[in-house]
């Protein structure tokens, strides 16, 4: 379990990043964050990994504090980041190297992630383009099962076949005692995976809901003619999509980037989104 | 689980270093062999003329090799490849240390990290140092089987009956003192050098070496001002109090630097 108390984070003191942000992301459960460039999603992640240590607040993983960065919290959590910085290695030492660090770490089912992915298990890691080299970092970091898998725009640098490949990957990884954070802009490679959405925006965290929430407060619809009950919408080639109260718990599909676009391009939609939350609440 | 030190990891992250480093670390003899072949290949030194040049090695040209003009206790330069190694090996592995997210979140710790370092280095030291004194002393020998006779010969007729044959001549190898200054400056510079890649991103090599200069120079400085020069001298009985009490200054200090290449790396944040 993932707990976030009173977080605050800034590089330089007049500006603050993140702040007071607190959650808990509990695992069985695949959390999206989404945010704008530069509202924090990779520091964020990096908060939880230790690797940036809270100006305010506290941050544990599995009650372990991340910012000591202990080995203990370092054998249970992986983070895939954007950039790949894997060392210039035949395929099978970096597997053999580090793969003994991980108590839990799967050799066979990190050659069967890299077959899938189509990955050459005899090539150099060096000779890897960085799409490749990042399939291996994905395969790597599944194989370890760690309880804690923070990944930093996975997508990035995928082929289409890929992006389905890894989206069966991670179904099939997600069990009920993992955490896997996903940061990600390609929210249409995801949206069928994330079951609990966390946004980012003007250094808050202003969502922190489950889909299945979600769709029962609001519903998403595509080519409406009446808007007036619309809490947003917005014109696409192929009609209008609203977002509109969801009074009588229809079911609808979340439409995530919709919804994105509402929180950080309307500024009254988060108002009245509040609102809905605080009568549901009631 | 131990958070500090643990067997199993430790030889995980010697195999690490191992991997990033394994050509540099086959090179390191082989670059000992070309630096000594360069130096003794130089023209006017002994394989050259031995080699190229075995016309040159008469009566009339022995003296002025073997007895005059022909210092060879320079060939110690050839011992710089020592610091020259430790930095191209460790250097990229501190800087991934220093700002790769996966080398941070890789569970070995600090402590694992550090004596790694540690193993290395002096794993290179004693390398080059081994192939430099098994190719000095096969040197030696071969100048000694070869020429001594003649040598000394050549001493007798001028008049030394007992020729006593000094360091820098062909005839005495490199002392081990040397072996052991080389050894013991490397050592003491490696924490410098370590701490300084943590604070200073570039030339960290450069700025370890003014570190290092500065605080013996500070440490002179002040022994000089205070102790050696002092009317109200700190009164020590027995030198042998003097020395204790600095090596025992001079484990703290190292203990310092290493605690604190320790914490830069814990607290270091990417």
């Amino acid at each position: 379990m993932i707990v976030i108390k009173d977080l605050s984070f800034y590089y330089r003191k007049d500006v603050n990043i993140l702040e007071k942000i607190s959650t808990t992301l509990k695992p069985g459960h695949v959390y999206g964050l989404l945010g704008l460039n530069g509202t924090g999603k990779t520091t964020f992640l990096k908060l939880i990994a230790g690797l940036q240590f809270p100006k305010i607040g506290d941050v544990t993983v599995n009650k372990e504090i991340s910012k000591e960065r202990n080995v203990s919290f370092l054998l249970d959590i992986y983070f895939i980041t954007d950039e790949v910085e894997l060392p210039k290695w035949k395929i099978k030492t970096f597997e053999e190297v580090y793969g003994a660090l991980y108590p839990k770490f799967d050799s066979k089912k990190f050659y069967e992630l890299l077959t899938e992915l189509q990955v050459n298990p005899q090539e150099n890691l060096g000779n890897l383009s960085y799409g490749q080299q990042k399939k291996v970092n994905i395969a790597f970091g599944l194989s370890t099962n760690v309880s804690t898998i923070l990944m930093d725009e996975p997508t990035n640098g995928l082929d289409i076949p890929s992006k389905s490949q890894f989206r069966k990957l991670l179904a099939k990884y997600t069990t009920d005692d993992k955490i896997i954070v996903i940061s990600t802009h390609q929210t249409r490679d995801l949206d069928q995976l994330i079951d609990q959405l966390l946004v980012i925006h003007n250094r808050q965290l202003v969502v922190d809901e489950s889909i299945y929430d979600l769709t029962k407060k609001i519903k998403f619809e595509n080519n409406v003619e009446n808007l007036t009950d619309a809490l947003y919408f917005e014109k696409t080639i192929s009609g209008l999509q609203s977002i509109t109260e969801n009074k009588y718990q229809e079911d609808s599909k979340l439409d995530i980037e919709l919804f994105f676009n509402a929180l950080t391009q309307d500024e009254t939609f988060l108002t009245k989104f509040k609102t809905l939350q605080l009568q549901n609440h009631e | 689980m131990n958070n500090t030190i643990n067997g199993t990891r430790l030889l995980i992250s010697l195999k690490e270093f191992w991997e990033f480093n394994r050509l540099k670390l086959i090179a390191v003899p082989i670059a000992v062999l070309i630096c000594w072949l360069i130096y003794f290949l130089w023209p006017g030194r002994i394989l050259n003329l031995s080699l190229i040049h075995p016309e040159l090695l008469d009566d009339q040209n022995l003296p002025n090799i073997f007895l005059y003009s022909n210092d060879i206790s320079s060939r110690i330069i050839i011992l710089m490849l020592i610091p020259l190694f430790i930095f191209i090996c460790s250097n990229p592995y501190l800087k991934q240390l220093n700002k790769s997210v996966r080398s941070t979140l890789i569970p070995i710790s600090k402590i694992e990290r550090i004596i790694t370092l540690y193993v290395y280095s002096t794993l290179i030291i004693l390398l080059i140092l081994l192939v430099f004194y098994l190719l000095d002393t096969a040197l030696i020998s071969y100048v000694k089987s070869n020429y001594l006779e003649k040598v000394n010969q050549l001493y007798v007729a001028s008049g030394d009956l007992y020729p006593d044959h000094s360091y820098g001549t062909y005839f005495v190898t490199v002392p081990g003192e040397m072996y052991f200054i080389f050894t013991l400056v490397t050592l003491l510079i490696l924490p410098y050098y370590h701490l300084s890649t943590q604070f200073f991103k570039k030339n960290s090599i450069i700025w370890s070496l003014l570190l290092y200069t500065g605080i013996i120079s500070l440490s002179i400085y002040l022994l000089v001002k205070f102790y050696v020069n002092s009317r109200v001298v700190v009164y020590f009985n027995h030198n042998a109090t003097t020395t204790t009490l600095l090596i025992i200054a001079g484990l703290i200090v190292y203990y310092f630097l290493l605690s604190s290449f320790y914490y830069k790396l814990k607290e270091k944040e990417l």
